[in-house]
């Protein structure tokens, strides 16, 4: 009880001017701490394909390192279920809301006619909004470039990705990219949120507002806006392709980057080929009203499903983005620095980072440094 | 015996020390050798100084083309009547950067003359250049990218405030004659692939109808390979196996950023050149948008790296028939880079723009 007091307090003092202003709806809607210090449920989807095997990974890591974190696991059924319009329950959707966290495994969407896919199905339901990817080399596995340390923020409801295309005669098509004020601003208060609690300096803002203006132009003043009452973070305004071309030369430059849909898409991939590939990308969705969903964005690899060959990596990674998000900083950062140092050394190392070990012996090699 | 000994001893010591020797031989038609008129748009911010540093290169090399020089500024309105006649009158331009303002009323000149001389096809040409260092080998890609439509398109409004709508348009006529310029100039140059770039699976009608029209060019050019990669897949492969790409062809947005990532990973947005073309006009500049205008501090320090345009200039007298020139210009340029003494500071090195053209005026053969 005692504690708690401590934690809001030391919160409260942290927001500063943000929290002064909605002290507790902002609190609880962007980092759902323990209410209590007994088990916290998370929601858990193994996914498809290596899904089972990777998630089995995170499970006994979880138990090595001591995480106060009780796994409630939902499969995709094998029949629509009527009242989402696709393979997720509404059981699945409900335990997500309830428990306000989860880690879902990599899900292939059957092919088939009259449902929704299932990262779609997820999106729209839940609502969620802002898709966190933090990108940093990996100490140990050699890329072409050595220094990245960078966050992509993208906007995940609207811009370009809304859907509503029409033919307008034969051979002339339109397609409508939607920014919202809203929406914006959603996003980029979570932005800069995100910079503060983590302690980042500069906050970029990627667009193409000199042919976009009114489009584009409503996102920047949004993030203006947002940036005023951050006097202690850097703003800056950077123009797509100049981002592309500072990327590839010096990545470094850059820290935590927020843009819309479109661009969030193309940047935040272009950041996890830097840093070598979607098989070791965390990544998180963050929902209205709190929810955190981490998520290995790899794919299912159906080829090597079952065999133990799968690289668990990204989804123990995209778990330690949901701890911190759940303010449990320490665990996260002994997770963290155990993968870290596994890759590290190089003695085990599963196929894709071109070594012979399998799942279960990395994950007990990860165990064994916590 | 000194008497014979001696040429031949001269033949061998000096074929040593050029770096290349041509046999081929092109035949001019008649009355080709005319200096040609080309419109020069000097630009804003360091334009001025890197299309300065082509005129002083061509005047050197007696290059059968002059200058007609008209000053325009990104801030104003739109482009001056004479100007697009001079463009019309003489077909071939030379252009350095204009600055669109962002955010403000003002809508972009260079896609105002994009749209007026109907030049539907933009390409730059990313490739490694021989002495200068980059994280990534065996660069050689051409990106194509349609100019005219898509998402800069200019159609947007205000459905409530708040609220912004932004109209992308593709149409079947566009998508076609961009594919059917890419394979062309895919045939004419022995490239052996195209890939097409895409999000079909999420915007299923608009880049499903870019792709239909790539197809049906595909299967004319049976000897073309041709594949399709989706848009933040190909930035990934880009950044890590560049070498799997050849000829890329491209709507409009995702050309502009496919085109500024591989000019960066294969040595930078000064180096690399590019035009736009159409079917009776053509506009040649740096080939990458970014970084066309430099900065206060590159332009006070007069460092702006002219190499892109050179390049490009280079491109345009192929353009114009006089190759030539061409590969004396290109020849010289490529030489300064790989001796490495004078370089700009995008490549590393100290140089003023001067110092550099004085480089490439001395490498002229």
């Amino acid at each position: 009880m005692a504690s708690q007091i401590v934690r809001r307090l030391a919160r409260s003092r942290a927001g500063g001017l943000f929290s002064s202003a909605n002290p507790s709806f902002l609190d609880r809607s962007f980092s759902a701490a323990a209410s209590d210090s007994n088990l916290i449920r998370a929601t858990l989807f193994p996914g498809d394909g290596i899904g089972p095997e990777i998630a089995e990974s995170v499970k006994q890591v979880f138990k090595v390192a001591d995480v106060p974190i009780e796994w409630e696991e939902h499969f995709v059924g094998t029949e629509i279920d009527p009242r989402t319009q696709s393979f997720l329950t509404w059981e699945s959707l409900e335990s997500v809301r309830q428990n306000k966290v989860g880690l879902k495994g990599p899900m292939a969407t059957p092919i088939g006619k009259g449902h929704r896919s299932l990262n779609l199905t997820l999106r729209k339901e839940l609502n969620l909004y802002a898709n966190v990817r933090p990108c940093y080399s990996l100490p140990g596995y050699k890329t072409k470039y050595d220094d990245v340390d960078l966050i992509t923020i993208r906007e995940n409801t609207e811009g370009e990705y809304s859907g509503l295309e029409h033919q307008v005669v034969r051979g002339v098509v339109e397609s409508l990219k939607i920014i919202t004020r809203q929406a914006s601003l959603r996003v980029a208060e979570y932005a800069f949120h995100y910079a503060k609690t983590h302690g980042r300096e500069r906050v970029s803002a990627i667009h193409k507002a000199n042919i976009m203006q009114k489009t584009d132009g409503l996102f920047l003043k949004c993030c203006r806006e947002v940036a005023e009452k951050y006097p202690e973070i850097t703003y800056e305004e950077v123009v797509i392709d100049n981002c592309c071309m500072m990327l590839v030369k010096n990545p470094s430059l850059f820290d935590v980057l927020v843009m819309p849909n479109l661009y969030g898409d193309i940047i935040s991939d272009l950041c996890a080929g830097l840093i070598g590939g979607l098989g070791l990308t965390p990544s998180c969705n963050i929902g209205e009203g709190g929810i955190a969903l981490a998520e290995a964005v790899h794919g299912s690899a159906p080829d090597i499903a079952g065999k133990n060959l799968a690289n668990p990596t990204a989804l123990l990674l995209s778990a330690v983005t949901m701890l911190r998000h759940l303010d449990l900083h320490d665990k996260a950062d002994k997770i963290q620095d155990a993968v870290l140092k596994t890759i590290a050394e190089g003695k085990y190392r599963t196929g894709d980072l071109g070594g012979k070990s399998t799942t279960t012996d990395f994950t007990k090699a990860i165990c064994d440094h916590i | 015996m000194s008497r014979r000994t001696l040429p031949i001893l001269k033949h061998l010591l000096s074929a040593r020390s050029k770096t290349t020797t041509r046999s081929v031989t092109y035949m001019p038609r008649p009355g080709d050798g005319t200096p040609r008129s080309v419109t020069l748009i000097p630009g804003d911010g360091v334009g001025p100084l890197v299309t300065g540093a082509v005129e002083q290169v061509m005047e050197a090399m007696h290059a059968p083309v002059y200058f007609e020089k008209y000053d325009i500024h990104g801030d104003m309105k739109s482009v001056p009547p004479e100007v697009i006649e001079s463009i019309r009158k003489n077909k071939v331009c030379l252009k350095g950067g204009l600055k669109t303002p962002v955010g403000g009323g003002v809508s972009s000149l260079n896609m105002l003359l994009r749209k007026e001389l109907d030049l539907y096809a933009s390409l730059v040409h990313c490739f490694n250049l021989k002495g200068l260092p980059t994280r990534h080998e065996n660069v050689d890609i051409v990106v194509i990218r349609e100019n005219t439509e898509g998402e800069y398109s200019g159609l947007e409004h205000e459905v409530v405030p708040g609220v912004v709508e932004s109209l992308k348009v593709i149409t079947k006529f566009c998508s076609e004659r961009i594919a059917k310029y890419a394979f062309e100039y895919a045939y004419l140059n022995n490239r052996k692939k195209v890939t097409a770039v895409h999000k079909a699976n999420i915007m299923k009608l608009a880049d499903g109808l870019f792709l239909e029209s790539c197809r049906e060019v595909a299967s004319k050019y049976p000897s073309i390979q041709y594949n399709e990669m989706i848009v933040d897949n190909c930035s990934m492969q880009l950044v890590s196996k560049p070498e799997q790409f050849d000829v890329m062809v491209t709507p409009n947005l995702y050309g502009n950023l496919v085109a500024n990532t591989a000019a960066g990973i294969a040595g930078g947005t000064g180096v690399m050149p590019g035009g736009n073309v159409g079917a009776d006009h053509a506009i040649f500049e740096q080939g990458a948008s970014a970084g066309n205008v430099g900065n206060e501090s590159l332009l006070e320090q007069k460092k702006a790296n002219p190499v892109a345009l050179l390049l490009s200039s280079a491109m345009m007298l192929r353009h114009l028939q006089f190759p030539s020139f061409a590969d004396r210009l290109e020849t010289a340029v490529k030489r300064v880079i790989s001796e490495g003494k004078y370089r700009t500071k995008d490549l590393g090195g100290d140089s003023t723009t001067q110092q550099v053209v004085d480089a490439v005026l001395a490498n002229l053969d």
